[in-house]
């Protein structure tokens, strides 16, 4: 039975670790940040992985921990630091260029909003969440959800307006 | 038309895709444990602390147990690093520790301390090193000669030693490049003007073939020396600079204008965080770590030798200096599997071997009585 848990918690490591560190580079703007938050998250989560695997709930569980770990680092100063002007000169001009300048640019501006603020615009706009939803994972109430998801995309504005064709329309509550 | 924010959504899918993947199985393993033993120690204190403010009475009973307890000083004793069951690293199991040690103004001994583990793999306080040091070739170098030891490098595979003595240079920058068996045996001259000094004058490549050397000559050059002919390959300096990154690590530092900064063997990718040393002396990064995330820092580095202390050991996704649990780290050996080992200040004898979260999984002891106070010049996990 031990053997079967280990297996199970293994394969859902080996499954679900590409999606998480996904969320988690947004969140954390940084491989290593995001590799730590990722592996914390599943450390919590294998401390609980029967009851957790039984009651079917093991990645909400992580994903609730990822953020609520992500919001404690922050306070902690854990972050990653932005770098502006000490890229690599490569790959000036072009269509690829042009994206990778405006990665950067929605990197450094994700780095410069608050931590509740950047969750929120990950919770709702890359992993799709309801402002419903994104207030269960996060521990608020819904309408704490609205205001920071107005306040980051307003910030968004001010901080990087290279940016405006990313976010020039307001979302629609879902 | 797009739906409202779906641009907003592609520009977040695209950052996302910058992630590389990354077994975390291993890593969220260890974390999970020291959880594990962290609450287990937290449990334990409290009780203690329990026991103290409502069983004194019991605990003169019994004699007392084993000294005071003091309410509110457990608090403290959350973590207890290094931790007697802590989790071993994914083991590297053996250890070649390579010292050198002068004898006169003209020879050099080299011994090997070879560390080993009957039950497999380091346990620490179930499984402890089995250590034995043996002498290794001794390297005979004119008089004050400083060349040799700065230079000497022990092949990956353990069995060639390579070393520079100053010929014909009156600075003592360079001189002939030397080979030989590590055990003994008749010395090889492979190479002439080649430099001796920095913190990595000879570097072997993986496959103990060759050897990546700088020359001084009319102008100075770069290249890569074969061990078994001594045919000197020159190399463009950006290629050569990453080639011989690369025998090491993926990774390598500069500190400039306050700025520590670790890139990519290759210059790309680079991080940098503000670094100013102690009195703004010149420092040299001295290593990185496999994963990029740390670099040793040196002290005042004006003097080019490789024996230089760590003055910092910067953790580069936050800029700040990391600490051990074994206290102020002088030198440190990052090694291929993210363990390290590290000497600590005022503990000459002692290395520690850590693993990638830093908790000690073995001490090494130097056993033999002339070594005491020398440290490794190279440290080979494998």
């Amino acid at each position: 039975m031990v053997d079967s848990h280990a297996a199970e918690f293994d394969s859902f490591v080996r499954h679900r670790s590409p999606a998480l560190l996904r969320a988690a580079y947004l969140l954390t703007g940084d491989q290593h940040l995001a590799e730590d938050l990722v592996q914390s998250a599943l450390a919590r989560t294998h401390r609980s992985w029967r009851r957790l695997h039984d009651s079917g709930n093991a990645e909400a569980y992580t994903r609730k921990v990822m953020y609520h770990l992500q919001v404690a680092w922050w306070r902690r100063g854990k972050v990653a630091e932005v770098l502006p002007g000490e890229l690599p000169e490569r790959g000036r001009g072009g269509d690829h260029s042009g994206s990778s300048a405006l990665k950067l640019s929605l990197r450094a501006a994700l780095l410069k909003l608050s931590d509740k603020q950047r969750a929120v615009l990950v919770l709702r706009f890359f992993e799709d969440r309801t402002e419903a939803e994104a207030a269960e994972v996060l521990g608020v109430a819904v309408g704490t959800v609205k205001s920071q998801t107005a306040k980051a995309l307003a910030r968004l504005r001010v901080i990087a307006p290279e940016l405006s064709d990313l976010h020039a329309v307001n979302g629609a509550a879902r | 038309m797009n739906a409202p924010m779906d641009n907003l959504r592609s520009g977040l899918a695209d950052l996302a895709d910058d992630v590389n993947p990354a077994d975390l199985r291993d890593r969220a393993l260890r974390t999970s444990r020291r959880i594990g033993l962290r609450r287990t120690a937290l449990t334990s204190a409290l009780s203690v602390v329990l026991l103290g403010s409502v069983g004194v009475a019991a605990v003169a009973m019994t004699g007392g147990g084993g000294g005071q307890v003091v309410p509110g000083a457990s608090a403290s004793v959350t973590v207890a690093p290094p931790s007697p069951s802590a989790p071993p690293a994914r083991p590297a199991v053996t250890g070649d520790h390579y010292f050198h040690r002068a004898v006169g103004t003209t020879k050099l001994e080299l011994f090997v301390l070879r560390e080993r583990y009957s039950c497999g793999t380091p346990d620490p306080g179930k499984c402890d090193p089995v250590t034995s040091t043996e002498n290794l070739r001794t390297i005979t170098h004119p008089a004050d000669d400083a060349c040799p030891e700065n230079s000497v490098t022990v092949s990956p595979d353990g069995r060639q030693v390579a070393w520079v003595v100053t010929a014909d240079d009156p600075s003592s920058l360079s001189g002939d490049l030397m080979i030989a068996d590590v055990q003994g045996g008749a010395v090889q001259k492979r190479g002439t003007n080649v430099l001796c000094l920095g913190t990595r004058s000879l570097v072997w490549t993986p496959d103990s073939t060759r050897l990546y050397v700088s020359k001084l000559g009319n102008e100075a050059t770069v290249g890569a020396v074969d061990a078994a002919t001594g045919k000197f390959s020159p190399m463009e300096h950006d290629a050569w600079k990453e080639a011989e990154t690369l025998a090491t690590g993926p990774f390598r530092g500069t500190v400039h204008d306050g700025r520590l900064t670790v890139t990519k063997a290759d210059g790309t990718a680079p991080r940098s965080v503000a670094y100013r040393s102690e009195h703004d002396t010149d420092v040299v990064v001295m290593a990185v770590s496999q994963d990029g995330r740390l670099a040793t820092v040196s002290v005042g580095g004006s003097d080019p030798t490789r024996q230089l202390d760590v003055a910092d050991v910067i953790d580069m996704t936050t800029g700040g200096p990391v600490e051990f649990p074994v206290g102020k780290v002088t030198r440190l050996w990052f090694q291929a599997d993210g363990s390290m080992v590290v000497a600590v200040g005022g503990e000459r004898g002692k290395l520690y071997r850590l693993d990638p979260d830093r908790q000690v999984v073995a001490e090494i002891t130097v056993d033999r009585a002339e070594l005491k106070n020398r440290l490794p010049f190279q440290v080979v996990l494998g």
